[in-house]
C-alpha cells in the first residue's frame, strides 16, 4: 500500500482536474507530506525487520500482470536487504522535497503540476527499488525518466527548459536502448531476468556462449546505468537538467533518480560481478567520469552546475566502487551522497548567504580546496585541462560531431526517397496546412 | 469451428455506418445521425461478439449476408475502430461537419468493416477499394490535393485482385501470387518503398480520414489471414516482408528526427508504428502476433486521439505556420496539452499505457524471430519516442508569440471522447491481461515455411 500511495494521489489528482476541479494548495501539500511520511514510516518498520530482527527477505508474487504461452510478465516484488534501504532513503527524501516544495512552489501557476509530477516520479522510484524483475523495474525506470524530463522543462514559457528538457529526453531513450536490449537478451537467453534468481557465474560455468551472453548483458545493463546516472558516455546531461525548480534538481540529480543506475548495478551485481570485462568496464567509466566530473566542477560558474558536476564525480566513485566489488562500501556511499547533496541542492538559492556565514566563521580565510593538488599538475597541463573543463570536456562538439551532423544528414537525405523532394518540407506549405488549404 | 450468427449483426453494422455517412439534414444533425450510427454498429458487433464467442478460430457467418462473417480476433478490432470513428466525428470541428468529412470517416470505416468481416477475397477487396472512395469524390474537402496517393492505393488493391484471381485459379502458392501478395500489403501500409505516399496523406488530405482509412490495417489483416489459413506464409515472403519492416521502421524514425510540420510528422510515426505492427504479425510467433494484435489497438487509439487533436488546433490557429513557430499552447489550454502528451506517450511506450506492454510483446516476439530485427526495431522505436516527445514541445511548449491569439481549450463534446481514449490506453496499460484474452488463444501454428 505505501508503495502504491503517491500513484493513487496522481491518480486521484488526475481525475480532480479532468472534472474541473482544482484542490487547494495546502491539500495537495499536506496529503503529499502525509504519504510519504506513511511510507517512511512502514519501509523503516520493514527495514527494522530485516536489518535487526533478521527475518528472511520476502519475494512478494502477486499474480500475472500479462503473459502469453512463453513469455509471462509476473507482478513480482521483492524486499531484501537492498531493495528496503533504498524505498526507506526514497521515501525520506522525497518526502522532505515534498515538505520544502510546499513554500517554495508556493502561488506558483504550476504548483499542482509540479506535485503531480512528483509524486508520479515517486509512485516510479519506489516501483524501480522494489522490483523483482527487470521488465518491472523497466516500467517505474521510464516513468522516473519522464517526469523528469517534464520537470526540467517545467518552465514552460521559456526555451531553454524546453529544449534542455528535450536533449535529457534523447539521451534517456537512448539509454534506454541498452535496458530494453537487455530485457530482450534476458529474455532470450536466460528466459528472463528475476532479480531473486540472476543468472551468474554458477549458471555459465565452463560454457564460452554462456559467459560470452552474461557479458553481452551485463554491459548492456552498465551502459542502461551510465544513462540514468550520467557518467561515462552519457557524461553531458546532468548541467542540462538543471533548469527545473531547485527542489525537483534537488531530489532528481541530488537524491533519487541519479542513484537508481547504481541501484540497478547493485540489483543486478551477480550478473555484472560475473563478467571480468564488465567490472573492469564499471571501474574505467567510473574512474573517468570522477575525474572529469571535478575538473569539471572546479572550473563551473553557477551554484547549480558545481553540484551537478560534484555529482558526477561522486557517481564515477561509486561506480568504481561496485566495479572494485565493494558493493557494501557503494551502498553506505550511495546513502551518504544522496543525503548530502540533497541538502546542497535545497541550500543552493541561499548559497552566497551560507557563503557568508561560513566564511565569517573561519575568520575570513576561507581558503579554496584542493590546491595542494592542482600545484603538482604542470603550469601547461593545468591550462590545457582547465581549457577542457570550461568546454565542458568538448563533449557536445565531439557528440555533434560524431554523431548528431552525420545523422541528420543522412535523415535529411532520405527525403528523396519520397515522391516529390521539396513539397512540405517543414517549411514548403507555408501558412495553409492540409485540408485547410481547400477552404 | 464455422458457424451461423443467429441474427444479422454484421449487415446491420455496415448499414448503420452506411446510413450515418449520408449527408442529410444541417451539421449538428448530420454529426448526431453520424456518432449514432458508428454506436449502432459497435452495439452490433460487441453483440456478435458475444454471440461468437472469444477464443473461436473459425468464422461466424451473417445470415443474411454470408459473405460477411465475424472471424478469429477481427470483433475486438472492429468494435475499437467503430468507436474510435465515433470519437472522431464527436470531437471533429464544425467546418469538417459542413465539408462532408465526418460523413466520409463514417463510410471509411463501414468499408473497413466490410474488408475485416469479408469471407472471400471478392468481399474483402470490395472493401479495401471502397475506402478510397472518400478521397476520390471529396475534393472539396481536400481543397483539389492529396490525389497521388491514390496510385500505391488502386496498386495495393489491383495487386490484392491479382493475387486473389490467382489463388482461386489454383496457382495461390506460387510466386507471383505471393508477390503480389507482397506488393499489396507494402503499397496498403504504405510500408518503404511507398512511406512518402502516406506521409503526404498525412499532410494534404483530412486527418479523419487517414486515421480511419489506415488504422484499418488492411495490409495486416490480409497476412493474419494467410498466417491463420492452412498453408501458413511461405519463409521467404517472411523474410521478405521483415527485410521491409526494418527499412520502414529506420528510414521513418531518422526522418521524424528532422521532419518539422507536425503532421508530416506524425505520418512517419505512423508509419513506423505500422512497421511495429507487421512486425509482430511476421515474426510468426505467439508474442509477436499477441503484439502485433495489441499494438494494433494502441496505435489506432492513440494515434487517432493525436490526429483528432491535431486538427483541433489546426482549426483554431487556421492561419499558423506549424513548422516554424512555436504557439506554446500549454498554458492557454492545458487539456488539449496533457492529452496530446499522453496520446504520444502511449505511442512511445510508456508504462501505465497499453503501448508499453504491446511493444514489449512485439519487440521480444520480434528478437525471437530475429535478433537483428529486435535490436533494430527496439532503437528506432526509441527514436519514435523523441520524434513524438519533440512534436509536444514544439507544438505546446515554448514562448507563445506576442501575435498569437488565446487559443481556448477543449470543449466539453471534444474533451470526452479523447478521455474515453486515453482511459482505454490506461486501462489496457493496467491490466493488459484482459486485452490479450481478446485474442484468439490457440491460433494454429504452422511450422511449415517458417523459420525460428
Amino acid at each position: 500500500m505505501a508503495l502504491g500511495l503517491p500513484g493513487a494521489l496522481f491518480l486521484a489528482s488526475g481525475l480532480s482536474w479532468l472534472a474541473g476541479y482544482k484542490p487547494p494548495e495546502r491539500a495537495v501539500w499536506r496529503a503529499t507530506k502525509a504519504a510519504y511520511l506513511f511510507a517512511f514510516l512502514v519501509f523503516s518498520a520493514e527495514a527494522v525487520r530485516l536489518l535487526f530482527l533478521h527475518d528472511p527477505d520476502v519475494d512478494l508474487r502477486m499474480g500475472e500482470w500479462f503473459a502469453t504461452s512463453h513469455t509471462h510478465f509476473g507482478l513480482e516484488l521483492l524486499f531484501d536487504h537492498l531493495s528496503v534501504p533504498v524505498l526507506w532513503l526514497a521515501s525520506l527524501l522525497v518526502g522532505i522535497v515534498a515538505a520544502f516544495s510546499g513554500r517554495y512552489m508556493h502561488r506558483d501557476p504550476g504548483f499542482h503540476r509540479y506535485f503531480n509530477l512528483l509524486n508520479l516520479f515517486g509512485f516510479g522510484a519506489f516501483l524501480v527499488a522494489a522490483a523483482g524483475s527487470v521488465e518491472f523495474l523497466m516500467a517505474g525506470w521510464e516513468l522516473v525518466g519522464i517526469t523528469s524530463v517534464l520537470l526540467i522543462g517545467f518552465f514552460q514559457d521559456r526555451p531553454e527548459p524546453v529544449s534542455n528538457g528535450l536533449r535529457v529526453y534523447g539521451y534517456y531513450r537512448v539509454a534506454d536502448i541498452f535496458l530494453v536490449a537487455a530485457v530482450l537478451l534476458g529474455h532470450l537467453w536466460f528466459g528472463g531476468i528475476e532479480f531473486a534468481h540472476l543468472p551468474g557465474g554458477h549458471a555459465t560455468a565452463g560454457s564460452e556462449s554462456g559467459d560470452l551472453r552474461v557479458t553481452v548483458t551485463a554491459l548492456l545493463l552498465i551502459l542502461a546505468a551510465c544513462g540514468k546516472s550520467s557518467v561515462g558516455p552519457f557524461f553531458g546531461w546532468l548541467p542540462r537538467a538543471m533548469e527545473g525548480p531547485t527542489p525537483s534538481s534537488a531530489i532528481f540529480y541530488g537524491a533519487v533518480s541519479v542513484h537508481l543506475g547504481v541501484f540497478l548495478l547493485l540489483r543486478a551485481w551477480p550478473l555484472v560481478h560475473a563478467s571480468k570485462v564488465a567490472t573492469w568496464a564499471l571501474v574505467v567509466i567510473g574512474g573517468g567520469s570522477a575525474l572529469m566530473g571535478t575538473l569539471l566542477h572546479r572550473s563551473a560558474n553557477d551554484a547549480k552546475t558545481m553540484l551537478a558536476h560534484a555529482t558526477q564525480t561522486q557517481l564515477g566513485i561509486i561506480f568504481m566502487e561496485v566495479g572494485l566489488g565493494w558493493t557494501g562500501v557503494a551502498a553506505f556511499h550511495l546513502t551518504g551522497h544522496a543525503i548530502v547533496r540533497t541538502a546542497q541542492f535545497l541550500r543552493a538559492p541561499s548559497l552566497l548567504h551560507d557563503h557568508h556565514h561560513v566564511h565569517a566563521a573561519a575568520g575570513g580565510s576561507l581558503s579554496p580546496t584542493g590546491e595542494h593538488l592542482e600545484a603538482l599538475v604542470p603550469r601547461k597541463a593545468q591550462l590545457w585541462l582547465y581549457r577542457m573543463a570550461m568546454g565542458a570536456g568538448f563533449y557536445e562538439a565531439i557528440l555533434a560531431r560524431v554523431l548528431l551532423r552525420p545523422l541528420t544528414r543522412l535523415a535529411e537525405g532520405l527525403i528523396s526517397l519520397e515522391p516529390s523532394p521539396g513539397a512540405g518540407r517543414g517549411h514548403g506549405a507555408g501558412n495553409l496546412q492540409g485540408e485547410e488549404a481547400g477552404r | 469451428m464455422n458457424d451461423t450468427l443467429p441474427l444479422p449483426l454484421l449487415t446491420a453494422a455496415v448499414a448503420a455506418l452506411i446510413a450515418g455517412s449520408l449527408p442529410v439534414g444541417g451539421p449538428s444533425f448530420r454529426r448526431g445521425c453520424s456518432v449514432l450510427s458508428t454506436l449502432v454498429a459497435a452495439v452490433c458487433i460487441a453483440w456478435a461478439i458475444g454471440l461468437a464467442p472469444a477464443g473461436t478460430t473459425g468464422a461466424w457467418a451473417d445470415p443474411w449476408v454470408p459473405l460477411l462473417a465475424l472471424q478469429g480476433p477481427d470483433g475486438w478490432l472492429l468494435l475499437a475502430l467503430c468507436l474510435i470513428t465515433g470519437c472522431l466525428v464527436a470531437a471533429a470541428p464544425a467546418r469538417d461537419v459542413k465539408d462532408g468529412v465526418t460523413g466520409g470517416t463514417v463510410f471509411l470505416c463501414a468499408a473497413n468493416v466490410l474488408a475485416h468481416a469479408g469471407t472471400s477475397p471478392l468481399a474483402m477487396g470490395l472493401g479495401w477499394a471502397l475506402t478510397a472512395v472518400p478521397f476520390l469524390v471529396g475534393k472539396k474537402a481536400m481543397g483539389g490535393a492529396g490525389r497521388h496517393w491514390l496510385v500505391p492505393m488502386l496498386g495495393s488493391t489491383a495487386a490484392f485482385a491479382a493475387a486473389s484471381v490467382l489463388a482461386r485459379d489454383g496457382a495461390g502458392t506460387g510466386t507471383i501470387a505471393w508477390l503480389l501478395v507482397l506488393v499489396a500489403v507494402v503499397a496498403r501500409k504504405g510500408l518503404f518503398p511507398f512511406h512518402g505516399w502516406v506521409v503526404r496523406m498525412f499532410h494534404e488530405t483530412p486527418l479523419a480520414w487517414v486515421a480511419v482509412a489506415f488504422n484499418g490495417r488492411l495490409g495486416s489483416l490480409l497476412l493474419l489471414r494467410f498466417e491463420s489459413s492452412v498453408e501458413g506464409i511461405p519463409g521467404w515472403v517472411v523474410d521478405a516482408a521483415s527485410v521491409l519492416v526494418i527499412a520502414s521502421a529506420v528510414v521513418c524514425s531518422l526522418r521524424g528526427l528532422v521532419e518539422k510540420e507536425p503532421r508530416r510528422l506524425l505520418g512517419y510515426l505512423f508509419v513506423g508504428q505500422s512497421g511495429l505492427v507487421l512486425g509482430g504479425v511476421v515474426s510468426v510467433n505467439e508474442e509477436g502476433f499477441t503484439g502485433s494484435l495489441m499494438h494494433w489497438l494502441t496505435v489506432a487509439v492513440a494515434s487517432s486521439g493525436l490526429m483528432a487533436l491535431l486538427r483541433l488546433m489546426q482549426s483554431r490557429l487556421p492561419g499558423m505556420d506549424w513548422a516554424m513557430r512555436t504557439p506554446g499552447l500549454a498554458r492557454s489550454a492545458p487539456r488539449l496539452a496533457t492529452f496530446f502528451l499522453v496520446f504520444a506517450l502511449a505511442l512511445a511506450g510508456l508504462p501505465g499505457t497499453l503501448g508499453y506492454c504491446s511493444q514489449d510483446l512485439v519487440l521480444g516476439g520480434a528478437t525471437e524471430h530475429s535478433f537483428a530485427m529486435g535490436m533494430v526495431l527496439a532503437m528506432t522505436s526509441a527514436l519514435n519516442a523523441i520524434a513524438v516527445f519533440r512534436i509536444y514541445t514544439q507544438l505546446f511548449l515554448g514562448v507563445r508569440p506576442r501575435d498569437a491569439v488565446t487559443v481556448p481549450d477543449l470543449l466539453a463534446r471534444e474533451r470526452w471522447p479523447m478521455v474515453a481514449c486515453i482511459v482505454f490506453l490506461l486501462a489496457g496499460g493496467l491490466f493488459p491481461a484482459s486485452v490479450i484474452r481478446w485474442k484468439v488463444p490457440d491460433l494454429p501454428r504452422h511450422e511449415a515455411g517458417r523459420r525460428h
